[in-house]
């Protein structure tokens, strides 16, 4: 018999049992429709994080910290702690106390060989921003980093950097300070209002180089109120602000930037010296990792889940299939003594297991990817995504997920085809 | 040519053991009519079996257009009976939900004969069978009559050598029985095959060139032109 026939002949049946093959498609199709949901949104989450990477690191740096602990446990210690004098309460940690950086610590890893440069965005609380004619409104100044991707609505930021006066604005500022866009903004001034630590204050004046666009995700939160200066601006504000307190010349973290770093080999060796010495260091690889490997944990959990309705329908497809042999007692009976082989008595019924398999793989993913896509804005604001998108369905996913569930109820109708293949055509030709 | 030698079938095992044919002779020349004559339970049936090869004797030999059956393979055995038999049931044993067209096609298709040369064969056995004009109507909605002219376009659309027909008639009304024994045989005449018909219709036994009697699972006589017996 050709392989053709069988396959006509079980869509045939298949088409004549309507209503049970899509029933047992039903349930494979909730499988599919997890197992889709949970790829897509794995590859969303870890598009998400290699876009999170790309956008705050820059992979031939590496993040240094005084200690390795800044990256792992946070908190130094929740117990008291000899007092050193590097010993700093951090905002962002909740309190805890956390060792920091210092000029010292900077020009020790500026000196390690293989090191480019160091980096150290001086972030800076300013007064308030403004602009003739325009209210006054929070924000911070940070030094620009030419290494990070930024991603412009309007202007541009030339290749030797920002003038001591020029600033990369923020998209959120625009319509506060009366620009109609990005682009009426370029060139024009704005002023930014510093207050001591110890009373003083100073007004700096900027010229608007280029206007972020807002960002897609949601590490760089604070991007959006922070204006970006050139690195001696940052630090003289910096210097500026935490004149005379305990914050002067104290950084939680510093960028450190390795020559040929995206060479991974050059990467890791200055890695492991800074780490020598004692200092923590991340490089965008390790952050990738972490997010990867969290998105992956659960994206394990969502497909043992998955595989458990796969379980469930994998026992609908031996059963719909086993009654299909035993209502069709006959015709087996009948294919069998018109000398059908054994063989092709079994592909007849694992193909219509196959077919069974295939509808409800379709219907699943299809299903999968029609909500997701509509769904897709709805999530991706419900949990800030930005512009991202959480469910990415890949073509080759789904299409290996469809021959996955075709094998699994391919799987399930092994044993009903083997009771098929096995009726002795006499017996089944006198059941009436 | 078929040939029985000493053949018996036993039923079960032991205790329960049921012999339903015993040491069967029989030679019966090609190119015949043949009836199978007996009362119920006699045997016919199991007779048939074996000639088709649906079952296989517990002793014994059978030749049939010169295979050995006891020495054919299982594959060989499917081969045998979908190129070289055609079966008509009592009960018809057409596929209710597949078109006349796909009912005739069934034994081609196990031939795995290409597409292109099932259409004409298809037509010509619906055609012979007086069915043309249903070739696209589901088998379930035909008459009974019509029934079992199908299952005959079925019997014969591979050419068969020899049709094996179990009580053709045992299902339908006399005058439609009459019709199809009529159409078997003039296909036989025109086919130029071996027939065998289990009956029992003496009508339909007076017929037949050959007349086999089996009584309680043994020849009892056999009758007609050609037959050579014990
Ligand atoms: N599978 C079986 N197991 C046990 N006994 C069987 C089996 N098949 C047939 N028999 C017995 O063998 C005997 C012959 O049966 P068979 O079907 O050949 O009779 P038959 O002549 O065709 O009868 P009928 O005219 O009623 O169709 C019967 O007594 C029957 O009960
Ligand atoms: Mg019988």
């Amino acid at each position: 018999m050709k392989f053709r026939d069988i396959l006509r002949r079980s869509g045939r049946s298949i088409k004549q049992a309507k209503v049970r093959t899509l029933l047992t498609a039903a349930a494979l199709a909730v499988g599919g429709f997890t197992l889709s949901v949970t790829l897509a949104a794995a590859n969303g989450a870890n598009a998400y994080g290699a876009k999170l990477i790309d956008t705050n690191f820059d992979p031939s740096s590496l993040i240094v910290a005084k200690s390795e602990s800044t990256f792992t446990s946070g908190p130094v210690s929740n117990k008291p702690q000899p007092y050193s004098g590097s010993l700093a309460s951090v905002g962002i940690l909740r309190g805890h106390l956390v060792k920091e950086l210092n000029q010292k610590d900077l020009q020790k890893l500026a000196s390690i060989n293989g090191v480019e440069s160091v980096f150290e965005p001086y972030t800076t609380t300013v007064r308030y921003v403004t602009r003739s004619g325009a209210g006054k409104y929070t924000g911070s100044v940070e030094a620009y980093n030419p290494a990070i991707t930024h991603q412009f609505v309007a202007g541009s930021v030339k290749s030797s950097g920002l003038t001591a006066n020029q600033v990369v604005l923020p998209n959120d500022y625009l319509s506060l300070l009366h620009f109609k866009n990005g682009q009426a903004a370029l060139g024009q001034t704005l002023s930014v209002n510093l207050l001591q630590t110890l009373g003083g204050t100073q007004t700096r004046t900027f010229t608007i180089a280029a206007v972020l666009t807002s960002p897609s995700t949601l590490i760089s939160g604070n991007i959006n109120t922070t204006l970006l200066v050139n690195a001696s601006t940052a630090k003289s504000t910096y210097d500026f602000v935490n004149r005379g307190t305990v914050n002067a010349n104290r950084f939680l973290l510093a960028t450190v930037k390795v020559k040929d770093g995206t060479n991974q080999a050059k990467l890791s060796a200055v890695q492991s010296v800074i780490e020598k010495y004692g200092y923590g260091a991340e490089s965008a690889k390790n952050a990738q990792a972490l997010i990867t490997q969290i998105v992956n944990v659960l994206q394990i959990v969502i497909i043992v889940f998955g595989l458990i309705t796969l379980i469930a329908s994998f026992f609908g497809v031996v059963n719909t299939q086993y009654i299909s042999v035993l209502e069709r007692t006959r015709e087996i009976g009948l294919m069998k003594a018109l000398g059908m082989s054994s063989r092709n008595v079994s592909n007849l019924f694992i193909v219509e297991a196959a077919w069974i398999g295939g509808i409800g793989a379709v219907i699943g993913s299809g299903l999968a990817i029609i909500a997701g896509t509509a769904l897709n804005p709805w999530i991706s604001k419900q949990i800030s995504f930005g512009n991202s998108r959480l469910l990415i369905f890949h073509a080759s996913q789904i299409i290996g997920l469809i021959i996955f569930l075709i094998i699994v109820a391919v799987i399930a109708g092994l044993l009903p085809a083997r009771k098929a293949a096995k009726l002795d055509p006499i017996e089944a030709l006198r059941s009436e | 040519m078929i040939e029985l030698e000493d053949v018996s079938k036993v039923y079960g095992k032991k205790d329960t053991a049921f012999t339903a044919l015993k040491h069967i002779n029989l030679t019966l020349p090609d190119n015949k009519t043949i009836a199978v004559i007996g009362k119920s339970g006699s045997g016919k049936s199991t007779f048939l079996h074996l000639l088709g090869g649906l079952d296989r004797p517990s002793s014994g030999s059978i030749r049939i257009n010169n295979h050995r059956l006891e020495t054919l393979s299982k594959k060989q055995m499917d081969h045998y009976r979908s190129r070289e038999l055609g079966f008509v049931f009592q009960s018809f044993f057409i596929e209710a939900n597949q078109t006349c067209y796909q009912n005739v096609a069934l034994p081609l298709e196990i031939n795995a004969l290409a597409v292109t040369a099932r259409r004409r064969l298809i037509e010509d056995a619906l055609a012979k069978v007086e069915l043309a004009d249903k070739i696209k109507s589901p088998a379930g909605t035909l008459s009974g009559g019509q029934k079992q002219r199908l299952a005959i376009a079925r019997a014969i659309v591979t050419n068969p050598k020899v049709i094996l027909a179990d009580e053709p008639t045992g299902n339908l009304d006399s005058a439609t029985g009459d019709k199809v024994i009529d159409l078997l045989f003039d296909l036989y005449r025109s086919q130029g095959s071996t027939l065998i018909i289990v009956t029992h219709d003496s009508d339909i036994a007076n017929r037949c060139d050959i007349r086999v009697f089996i009584k309680d699972g043994q020849i009892d006589k056999v009758e007609g032109t050609g037959g050579d017996g014990e």
